[in-house]
């Protein structure tokens, strides 16, 4: 069915493991040593010969690849370029990711804090390289996939005060009040359970903020899972704090 | 907290096709915006010849009207009738008349009187004459070379009681003027 082929397909790119759904949605999952190895697996498991439209496809990555931070106001900053230059060189501090970042600002006010994503450069080039150029897959999207969590979690609960994404490769910590975020934290490599949740408490301790009403979101992987009830790529979503 | 839409792809960059077709019809759409415009300033241009022309047209018409009602309202003045004759007296061809008759000689016939009317470009000739046969052909003498018959016989009487008992004849020609006609006529 080549029309199915060329519809927008969705894959996972963390640091330790790799997914991809087929032309039907169903997710495919695989362990991988590093981001490099991530992506080959994608070009491969991307080719399909005998297309004559290049696929579209949907890149999510996981916590520790796309880290969220605070960009506090910085007084005398004059204009978005130079919001973007601070937040750049901010943000390997802020995040502990090594290298040129590319960030995403939600407000290029700088008067205003607010929300930043940042993604080392050389994840982003490598995707163009071994993506887009290389296989000839057309990538439509590159988002953080705990943004996809937060969307589920609000959309569950409009009143949450504060979400746990739970990655394979990390936990992301998300937590404010109204339409703001006071406490954005990643934690990397992923936590056990117990570790995670005293990474929580002590995180939101530090930074004087009351747990709000909590829900803890959970990337489900299971290869071959069934439609159902639950399938792999879906969003475990349970009340906690 | 809110949704936020955090996406790191750069744009996408469009296709040549797409790219080629988007100016080719870019280039269309401004080779049809300065067809039109050369066709809207033709279009104008010849409007504005077509109600140049009519305005000429109409301005004709009323110089027409107003000469015509010039001419309806004209009154004449009470000595319009003398001066007008005056003027064709002035304009009659005297020089003329008198040639024609005195170059024409028959024997048989002699001119007893000429009267001149100037206004009414007529000449009255009185003859004596021996034979209707000369006084033909003194009438063939004074028309010759006009195109038309200038000179006509009134009337001849044979006992008229001439100076020497001859018979004398009238004759008549008619002198038109080329210039100044009184109004109305």
């Amino acid at each position: 069915m080549w029309w199915a082929a060329s519809k927008a397909r969705e894959a996972y790119l963390g640091a330790g493991c790799v997914g991809l759904t087929d032309v039907q949605g169903v997710w495919r999952w695989a362990e991988v040593a590093n981001v490099a190895e991530g992506l080959d697996w994608l070009a491969v498991a991307c080719a399909e010969p005998g297309l004559s439209r290049r696929p579209a496809l949907e890149l999510w990555l996981s916590g520790a690849l796309a880290r969220p931070f605070v960009f506090s106001p910085v007084p005398g900053l004059k204009g978005w370029r130079e919001t973007q230059q601070v937040a750049r060189r901010l943000a390997p501090e802020e995040t502990g990711l090594s290298g040129p970042c590319a960030v995403w600002l939600e407000d290029e006010d700088p008067r205003r804090a607010g929300l930043a994503v940042a993604v080392d450069q050389s994840t982003l080039d490598g995707i163009g390289a071994v993506l887009s150029s290389g296989s000839g897959v057309r990538v439509a999207s590159i988002r953080p996939w705990w943004t996809k969590a937060l969307a589920e979690a609000l959309g569950a609960k409009p009143e949450l005060g504060t979400l746990v994404v739970e990655e394979p490769d990390s936990w992301i910590l998300l937590a404010g009040r109204a339409r703001e975020f006071q406490v954005v934290s990643a934690c990397t490599p992923a936590p056990g359970k117990e570790d995670g949740t005293g990474w929580v408490r002590r995180t939101l301790v530090s930074a004087g903020v009351e747990p709000g009403p909590g829900m803890h979101a959970r990337l489900m992987r299971a290869t071959g899972a069934s439609h159902g009830q639950m399938t792999t790529g879906q969003i475990a979503l349970e009340d906690c704090l | 907290m809110k949704t936020v839409s955090v996406d790191f792809a750069p744009p996408a960059k469009p296709s040549p096709v797409l790219m080629a077709l988007t100016m080719a019809m870019g280039f269309a759409a401004i080779v049809f915006v300065a067809l039109g415009w050369r066709a809207s300033a033709e279009t104008q241009r010849l409007h504005e010849q077509s109600t140049a022309r009519a305005a000429l047209v109409s301005a004709q018409a009323q110089q027409a009207v107003a000469a015509q009602a010039a001419a309806a309202r004209y009154v004449q003045a009470p000595y319009a009738a003398d001066a007008w004759a005056a003027l064709n007296q002035q304009q009659f061809p005297l020089n003329a008349v008198l040639t024609a008759i005195e170059s024409v000689a028959v024997i048989g016939v002699r001119v007893i009187s000429v009267d001149i009317v100037p206004g009414d470009a007529a000449v009255r000739l009185q003859v004596e004459f021996s034979d209707y046969e000369t006084l033909m052909k003194y009438m063939q003498e004074l028309n010759a070379g006009e195109p038309e018959e200038r000179w006509v016989l009134v009337n001849a009487q044979i006992n008229n009681g001439g100076a020497l008992g001859r018979p004398t004849a009238n004759l008549l020609s008619a002198w038109k003027r080329e210039h100044n006609r009184s109004p109305g006529q």
